[in-house]
């Protein structure tokens, strides 16, 4: 006999299994475990439950996974210029407005900043050898 | 760095042999147990598994539970790319058991 939603000691057990996934991926496995304890008798139901719970730990690493999969790849900033000791290198602006000047291009985070002005040196903090808050 | 292989555990190879067993035909969970011999618990991991590594594509059934008295079940199939990369995946893992057995097997002198 296939019944329409399982027992309630297996529901219970599902919806308990179903807490430790991730919350947008609940619902979904809460109705695929329901269609399949359905389909057995109320008493298996009760043991496929308790063994979905069994599995939940490992279903929740395999969805873990997926986020891993499908997380956009995160940029690693270098320690330096964290602490503001950005390298500064100058080149030509590509901006029209503003042709004929330079800006500065950190090389390991790609920080921009306002280019030296015209005939003016660049200062150690553009070589970025400057210490935060000097120079 | 995302895996682009399965581990090729006994249970997963058990997995992928019964959905290589017809490619095109959709399996639900608790069939693949029965199949298998394995509990739901274990098949799930594995299908998610598979399924983030997009050898598999999975579907709600598209019928109305209501007349069919029970409810709609989630479907699960190889694609076509990842028939393919299960049918390698089980010749590597075939190979390699052979490999080891073929190590621990006693040698028989003939002569």
């Amino acid at each position: 006999m296939i019944w329409l939603r399982p027992m309630a000691a297996a529901r219970y057990l599902v919806n308990v299994t179903v807490l430790v996934l991730p919350p947008d991926v609940r619902d979904r496995y809460r109705q695929e475990f329901y269609a399949e304890l359905c389909e057995l008798n109320a008493f298996w139901q009760v043991f496929a439950a308790a063994d979905l719970m069994r599995g939940s730990l490992a279903l929740r690493q395999a969805l873990r996974d997926r986020e891993v999969v499908s997380a956009p790849p995160v940029a690693v900033i270098d320690w330096r210029c964290r602490f503001g000791r950005h390298h500064y290198l100058s080149h030509p602006d590509d901006n029209p407005e503003v042709r004929g000047q330079s800006v500065l291009e950190c090389t390991r985070c790609g920080k921009h900043e306002d280019g030296p002005v015209a005939g003016k040196r660049l200062g150690p903090a553009a070589a970025g050898l400057a210490f935060p808050g000097i120079g | 760095m995302p895996r682009t292989l399965p581990r090729m555990t006994l249970t997963t190879q058990a997995v992928l042999r019964v959905l290589l067993d017809e490619p095109g035909k959709q399996h639900y969970g608790l069939e693949i147990g029965t199949a298998t011999g394995l509990p739901s618990g274990t098949v799930h991991p594995i299908l998610s598994r598979l399924e983030t590594l997009g050898w598999v594509d999975s579907s709600w059934e598209q019928v109305d539970p209501a007349q069919q008295g029970r409810p709609r079940r989630r479907y699960y199939r190889l694609n076509a790319s990842g028939a393919g990369m299960a049918r390698d995946a089980l010749a590597r893992a075939y190979q390699s058991r052979a490999r080891i057995v073929g190590r621990l097997r006693p040698v028989t002198e003939t002569t």
